[in-house]
């Protein structure tokens, strides 16, 4: 079940569970690096969505994110809805 | 060649089964008090060891954010925090702190996180990119490093249980021959984990007094049957005698002596004779220009196994002479447990504390000496007598042993 809503579910458990951070209070706008979520944190979540729902994340993708918001348009254009 | 400094401890954090902080710590130590419990981090019930000394009470949320208590290794956890305890009360003010350096060591890195990573691995799944940062045996000294600012060199020796005394030994170096102005030096070990002990226990390293866990640990007793595992961390500041007087700071003690030998022998069986021990005594004893018959106490490696005991007393014969049936000798594992790698830097602090207080801590357990371990032990009670100069063994699995000499320095002028 690779579905946007799935996804989502996955990455607010992380994020709560290692960030004390809850998903849905995030402004799109706001930065990873003021959350605390560097490089390790990303490639964390990621391992977790592949191994989880069998998405394939490339370096290159991971380059540009910046915000909440370019992490939620990537994971809305891996998912098998997209 | 450069001008030799004089390098001496300027604050010191100690997080231990005995307690967190320096203060606690050294108090119980010197009740002869126990930190050897039943394990708690682990269901050991089905375990052939069901005791260790862990860090009661550690509550790491004290000392880190959320972030690091969910994601750093219980050794990274405990580096943090002794680091935090010797330098967060704004001990390294005055200090350039691209002269200062990070020598922290630990033997095994993060056993609990190469535990998690070969287990989402035989479960077929990609293991997490944290496993290796986790991993790595140098995590304490980056952690520490990152979190202070400290640009000047930085790394983690590695030599099983002498690691820390490494450490301490190379920042000491790095300081007396001018390389860097300052040095955080120190060990942590978190180790107490089902696979790491269950190794341990099939070589009969680890005793198995289960029922009796505060009896477990009894180096030099004719009825020892091994070391107890320990997990926690000693964070140390080094620096030469001139930064400290610039600053205003009380030197604790000097560090004068390092002496390093190797078996060159046995993976993990010590050499019977002792001699190389010696040797490492006697080289430490030479740096420092100290005479055996100086020395006031030995920290002893002590760790209670049926081997090591009795070599380390033959070595201590042989370096310190005659003298060595009058020097008082003990083993703070018999208190602390083993605390591997993080273990010699735990026992040079307690060196720096003994010379400060003039109290010998005991080795606890001590009722019926083994006859081939001859020496004074300081059984079961703490002395008080004034320690001008100490001297701590380190020996480790792969032969490498470690003395360090530390005596009482000059007062201060401020």
């Amino acid at each position: 079940m690779n579905s946007y809503e799935a996804i989502l579910r996955d990455v607010a458990e992380f994020l709560a569970t290692n960030y004390d951070i809850a998903l849905h209070s995030l402004a799109p706008e706001a930065t990873l690096e003021d959350l605390g979520f560097d490089s390790l944190g990303m490639f964390s979540v990621m391992t977790l969505l592949e191994n989880k729902h069998g998405l394939r994340f490339e370096g290159a993708m991971l380059g540009g994110l910046r915000t909440v918001g370019d992490l939620l348009a990537l994971l809305r254009a891996q998912s098998s809805g997209a | 060649m450069r001008e030799r400094k004089r390098v001496g401890i300027t604050a010191i954090g100690l997080v231990t089964p005995l307690g967190i902080g320096s203060d606690v710590t050294w108090q119980r130590l010197t009740e002869g008090a126990s930190g050897v419990r039943r394990i708690t981090l682990f269901d050991a019930s089905a375990s052939r060891v069901q005791i260790a000394a862990e860090v009661a009470g550690f509550e790491p949320r004290r000392f880190l954010d959320f972030k690091d208590t969910q994601r750093l290794a219980r050794v990274g956890q405990l580096a943090v925090a002794a680091a935090e305890l010797a330098l967060g009360s704004d001990a390294l003010a005055g200090l350039d702190r691209e002269e200062v350096g990070t020598i922290v060591s630990s033997g095994l890195g993060g056993p609990d996180a190469i535990f998690s990573g070969v287990r989402a691995h035989l479960d077929g799944q990609a293991v997490s990119p944290l496993f290796i940062p986790m991993a790595m045996t140098n995590l304490a000294a980056s952690l520490i490093a990152h979190r202070f600012e400290l640009q000047g060199p930085s790394y983690s020796p590695v030599s099983a249980c002498a690691s820390s005394a490494d450490a301490i030994g190379q920042g000491y170096r790095l300081i007396r021959d001018g390389y860097a102005g300052a040095c955080v030096v120190g060990g942590a070990e978190g180790p107490i984990n089902p696979v790491v002990m269950s190794s341990f226990a099939s070589m009969r390293a680890l005793s198995r007094r289960n029922d009796e866990p505060e009896r477990a640990a009894r180096p030099f007793a004719a009825d020892r049957d091994g070391f107890v595992l320990g997990e926690g961390a000693c964070v140390l500041l080094l620096e030469s005698f001139e930064s400290a007087l610039r600053r205003g700071v009380r030197i604790r003690a000097e560090v004068c002596g390092y002496g390093q030998t190797s078996d060159a022998g046995h993976l993990t069986a010590p050499r019977p004779e002792g001699d190389r021990v010696a040797r490492a005594m006697t080289l430490a004893l030479g740096e420092a220009e100290v005479a055996p018959v100086d020395v006031d106490y030995v920290n002893a490696h002590g760790t209670g196994t049926l081997l090591s005991d009795p070599a380390e007393t033959r070595a201590i014969h042989l370096a310190l002479g005659e003298h060595a049936r009058r020097v008082a000798v003990s083993s703070t594992k018999s208190m602390l447990g083993h605390l591997l790698g993080a273990a010699g830097a735990v026992e040079t602090a307690i060196c720096a504390l003994s010379i400060e207080h003039g109290v010998v801590p005991p080795t606890i357990n001590l009722d019926t000496p083994d006859p081939v371990c001859d020496l004074d032990y300081v059984p079961n009670v703490s002395r008080r007598k004034p320690v001008n100069v100490a001297l701590t063994n380190s020996q480790a699995f792969g032969g490498h042993n470690v003395a360090l000499v530390l005596r009482r320095a000059p007062e201060q002028t401020h």
